[in-house]
């Protein structure tokens, strides 16, 4: 009876244990697949959303779709009523008179501002500038959020796996820190304090002298 | 000492169900897509949504069509084209090497949002967030939305963690 007691848990024990990891695993194979079928296609505002003269090159057989209503936790920020403390003036610059720049003013690789849009997705408020670099083809990115992430020791600890530890350097000052990443493929560099995280991101091309630059003209108070 | 010898048979067979309920389970894919399983013909799910947005700010619309979460002909052929421009051995399968090229891409914003923008598309960029569910876990979107603008065009989810 004993005998036939253990083997028969034994086998139960295996068998709810194989049911539940195939549950769990198709439940989140589930999620994964079917929340993304969230699209509406709401032609009459294509029109009013896109200039489409703003689509560069529409001739290279890119299929325009429709734009569609925003979720409730990724809307639009209005820019007017933002503190925004990224620079917007990167292109009219003198990259020579950037504070503690080791960069002289031939180097100044920053031909335009594109664009300059806002986010507020549900954690945090979110700025982003998008320049041009000269090469035409390249970008440097500068944008500023909310820390969200417990301070600067959480934020450190939050954005610290996402790099490559061979890539990443960390800096710390009185009221901010600065994590580098500075490899061949990309740039980064993120300046810490405790109410934001500030981003200066580019092409690893770039001579991080720049970005160091850049991240120096953002207002810290 | 019957019984002993008995628990040491079982237990080992137990170990490994736990170990295999755990993996299950508990898959720890993160913002990172060094995380992200292979994707190749045949895959289904928000990692081949994310997938075909990317190719999608790729420049590669056209070839991927529609962005329904199914690895099918269509998305094999947009991947070795993005393979073949990028130095990758056109295979058709995204691995660590493709998903690597990906991330090349990619800019991190902030510890939970990032953007990819390639130069191989004119028109799109994909914006990910990564939001508390409200239940202790974690969603992982996308959002395909016109590069000029950021005017969103289609959204999902690459992942969701309980």
């Amino acid at each position: 009876m004993k005998k036939v007691n253990i083997k028969i848990i034994t086998a139960i024990s295996i068998a709810a244990t194989i049911v539940m990891s195939v549950t769990v695993l198709s439940y989140n194979q589930i999620n994964a697949g079917t929340k993304n079928q969230n699209n509406s296609h709401n032609y009459d505002t294509v029109n009013n959303n896109i200039n489409i003269s703003d689509v560069q090159d529409p001739s290279n057989d890119e299929i325009l779709l429709p734009v569609i209503d925003r979720p409730d936790n990724i809307q639009k920020l209005d820019l007017q009523n933002t503190n925004i403390k990224i620079p917007l003036d990167l292109a009219e610059q003198d990259v020579s008179s950037f504070n503690k720049s080791n960069v002289s003013s031939s180097d100044n690789l920053i031909a335009s501002l594109v664009e300059v849009r806002g986010t507020q997705n549900g954690q945090s408020n979110e700025v982003i500038a998008f320049y041009q670099l000269a090469d035409g083809k390249h970008e440097m990115i500068v944008s500023q959020t909310d820390n969200i992430y417990g301070g600067i020791s959480g934020a450190i600890e939050a954005i610290k796996p996402l790099y490559d530890p061979n890539d990443l350097k960390i800096e710390n000052y009185e009221n901010h820190s600065i994590v580098i990443e500075d490899s061949t493929i990309r740039k980064h560099v993120h300046v810490i304090t405790d109410q934001f995280f500030f981003t200066v991101a580019s092409p690893g091309t770039l001579d991080l002298d720049l970005l160091l630059a850049v991240s120096n003209l953002i207002e810290l108070k | 000492m019957k019984i002993s010898k008995k628990l040491l048979t079982v237990f080992p067979i137990l170990s490994v169900s736990l170990i295999i309920f755990t993996q299950t389970a508990f898959a720890s894919y993160t913002t990172d897509r060094s995380t992200w399983p292979t994707v190749k013909s045949g895959s289904t799910g928000g990692f081949v949504s994310a997938l075909q947005a990317d190719l999608w700010s790729s420049g590669l619309s056209s070839t991927v069509g529609t962005i329904d979460g199914s690895f099918g002909p269509n998305t094999k052929t947009a991947v070795e084209s993005y393979q073949s421009s990028n130095g990758l051995t056109a295979d058709g399968s995204v691995g660590p090497l493709t998903w690597a090229k990906f991330k090349s891409y990619e800019t991190i914003l902030s510890p939970t949002t990032k953007v990819y923008r390639n130069s191989g598309s004119t028109t799109y960029e994909t914006y990910y967030s990564l939001y508390p569910d409200g239940a202790g876990g974690q969603v992982y979107n996308w959002y395909l939305q016109y590069k000029y603008g950021g005017s969103l065009v289609k959204n999902g989810t690459v992942y969701y963690l309980p």
